[in-house]
């Protein structure tokens, strides 16, 4: 027999760790039994109770629009952004307002969230749909930043915008034909990326939303108050379904255009 | 105006008015980056259909020279006229040239059909006088039936005519080309050089070429402007310059110039003091018993070594009171000299080019 490669079965191990909670997880979203604990059979019933949950239904609509608008607010900040700190002529303080910008990576959430949750307060702005997707957007905007900015730099030095504007081109048509167009894939690739992390985000939501504004993963913290259903596996199947369907899309628009 | 004056009785008619100003004049231009001054009041003034050669080697101001030109600096001071116009503050979108860049820049996300015709489509032609200029414009590159492909699948050659077709295509009293064969082979940049010349000719578009490559400007340019240090060393036709040099920094760019020392000058029996003398190394006979008339300066040498060339021998040569630099002349390819061979170089007095010590700023 061959000899198991150490290094296989380390990174087996590795691989399930990370992956095998999710496989129990979907295995048990067909789990007949009321509580997860024992397995008794298959049943699809459960998917079929989340599509009748209204309250359900009314978390995820929420979310996917706060997820939407977010993506779309950070993108487009994030392309100016971008533009400001890559293209631009260096401007004092520069390497200071790139640095303000991805401070929200490595500052804690839940600092975040108190602190956006405080300002709105105190500033009378009220708890909804529009905060909720601001304080996304300002969450993702060092994700839509960098994934923007390294194509933007990629661009810089080959002076297509010049040949551009030597062509007759205003500097905003030269960088709306050309920069812009060339950075799509990032741009929409940032956009995606923000959605993503805004629709799965639980802790800046959990703080922010208001009374009848709730988003799926503060819905799913819930539900989760009295026990981990099938239910909550199964909306948790279809989560990371879209996920992946989401890494795949944004997979081959990158591809395409690279 | 003129009119207005002959009405008003005034009939002395001042006719350099009537004469249609120069294509492009730039006057005292000067810039700065930081503290260094990349350009040191210069001025010049190109004609109609002129092709004219910005020669330098890098970083003496050529490219920020071309830069001004084409709007994408603003000089710290000095002027810029078009046909008159004083168009130093007008951006590039508003100057009637255009630019063909070192590398290209090609705009990777249209085929070769839609780069070419970007100016058209922005200048919002219709859409058959666009096909019509974007397809006449491609033949005169050669590149009719390249309309659908990608430039990304290009050669350099292919490249560089694209770049050159879409410059052309609007029609500009003025092409600058950057460089633009600093990608190329070397049979492949000879080719172009032709080509280039020779659509120029039939176009009747002023070029202005920026180049380090000496014989690229010796074999396209109708004059040939020598940069160094900011300035304009000499301006002049080919000849002119490779014939006259006016500095030493001219003669030794723009081909090989043997620098006459201060001994050698002396016992020559050339000029004042400190004058400064060059001799080409074709203008130099490498004798073993020259017959050294009046007409003539000889100079006593000794070989160091030769090396074959094809249609001439190099001849390496360290002459009498010279400054330890060698000196080199042609010989044909069949004579032969050994290291160590005493030798006369002889050169006809008419042949001794003489230079400027220093160039006054504003020539």
């Amino acid at each position: 027999m061959k000899k198991p490669n150490p290094l296989a079965i380390y990174a087996s191990v590795i691989y399930g760790f990370l992956y095998l909670p999710l496989a129990v997880m979907f295995v048990f979203s067909f789990d007949k039994a009321p509580r997860n604990i024992v397995w008794t059979g298959w049943t699809g019933e459960w998917y079929l109770h989340l599509f009748h949950d209204a309250a359900l239904w009314k978390s995820f609509l929420t979310s996917l629009g706060v997820a939407i608008t977010a993506a779309a607010i950070s993108s487009l900040i994030g392309v100016f952004a971008a533009y400001a700190l890559a293209v631009r002529p260096r401007f004092k303080g520069r390497g200071a307002y790139s640095a303000l910008i991805n401070l929200p990576l490595i500052m804690p959430e839940i600092v975040m969230g108190v602190g956006i949750l405080i300002f709105f307060v105190k500033a009378r702005v009220p708890l909804g749909f529009w905060s909720l997707s601001s304080a996304h957007a300002m969450i993702t905007l060092p994700y839509t930043v960098s994934l923007i900015r390294a194509r933007f730099l990629s661009l810089r030095d080959s002076q297509m915008e010049e040949a551009a504007q030597d062509l007759g081109a205003t500097p905003w048509q030269a960088f709306v034909k050309i920069t812009l167009s060339l950075a799509k894939p990032a741009i929409l690739g940032g956009a995606l990326l923000a959605f993503t992390i805004s629709f799965e985000d639980f802790t800046t939501s959990f703080f922010i939303s208001g009374i009848g504004i709730t988003t799926l993963p503060v819905k799913i913290y819930s539900m989760m108050k009295f026990g981990v259903t099938p239910e909550i596996n199964a909306l948790s199947s279809i989560l990371l379904g879209l996920t992946i369907a989401a890494l795949i899309f944004d997979r081959i628009l990158l591809r395409e255009k690279s | 105006m003129i009119i207005n004056e002959m009405e008003k009785g005034n009939l002395e008619i001042d006719f350099s008015r009537t004469s249609a100003p120069p294509l492009l004049r730039i006057e005292n231009i000067v810039k700065r980056f930081a503290s260094t001054r990349i350009l040191n009041q210069v001025s010049l003034t190109i004609e109609k259909g002129e092709f004219v050669t910005f020669l330098g080697p890098s970083g003496v101001g050529k490219t920020t020279a071309l830069r001004i030109i084409a709007g994408f600096e603003k000089p710290d001071s000095g002027r810029v006229y078009l046909s008159g116009e004083d168009v130093t503050d007008l951006p590039p979108y508003r100057r009637n040239l255009h630019t063909v860049f070192q590398h290209y820049a090609l705009f990777p996300h249209y085929d070769v059909f839609k780069n070419v015709a970007f100016s058209l489509e922005l200048k919002k032609f219709p859409k058959d006088e666009i096909r019509k200029r974007t397809l006449e414009a491609l033949e005169l590159v050669q590149l009719l039936g390249f309309e659908r492909r990608k430039t990304g699948e290009l050669s350099g050659g292919q490249m560089q005519r694209v770049a050159l077709a879409r410059a052309l295509v609007g029609r500009p009293a003025l092409l600058l080309l950057d460089e633009p064969m600093g990608a190329l082979d070397f049979k492949l940049r000879k080719m172009m050089q032709i080509e280039l010349k020779n659509i120029q000719k039939k176009l009747g578009i002023s070029f202005i070429y920026v180049t380090h490559d000496q014989d690229e400007a010796l074999t396209m340019s109708d004059r040939i402007a020598v940069f160094n240090n900011g300035r304009i060393e000499q301006l002049g036709t080919p000849q002119e310059i490779y014939d006259r040099p006016r500095t030493a920094f001219v003669a030794e760019f723009v081909g090989t110039a043997n620098i006459f020392s201060e001994k050698i000058r002396a016992a020559a029996g050339l000029g004042s003091e400190n004058a400064l003398f060059a001799a080409r190394p074709e203008k130099i006979l490498v004798h073993k018993n020259p017959v050294c008339s009046p007409q003539t300066v000889c100079i006593p040498s000794i070989v160091i070594d030769t090396a074959y060339a094809g249609s001439v021998r190099q001849v390496f040569f360290n002459p009498e009171n010279g400054n330890g630099k060698a000196w080199v002349a042609y010989a044909g390819n069949s004579d032969s000299f050994s290291p160590g061979d005493k030798v006369w170089a002889k050169i006809k007095v008419e042949n001794v080019i003489s230079l400027c010590q220093k160039i006054e700023v504003n020539q």
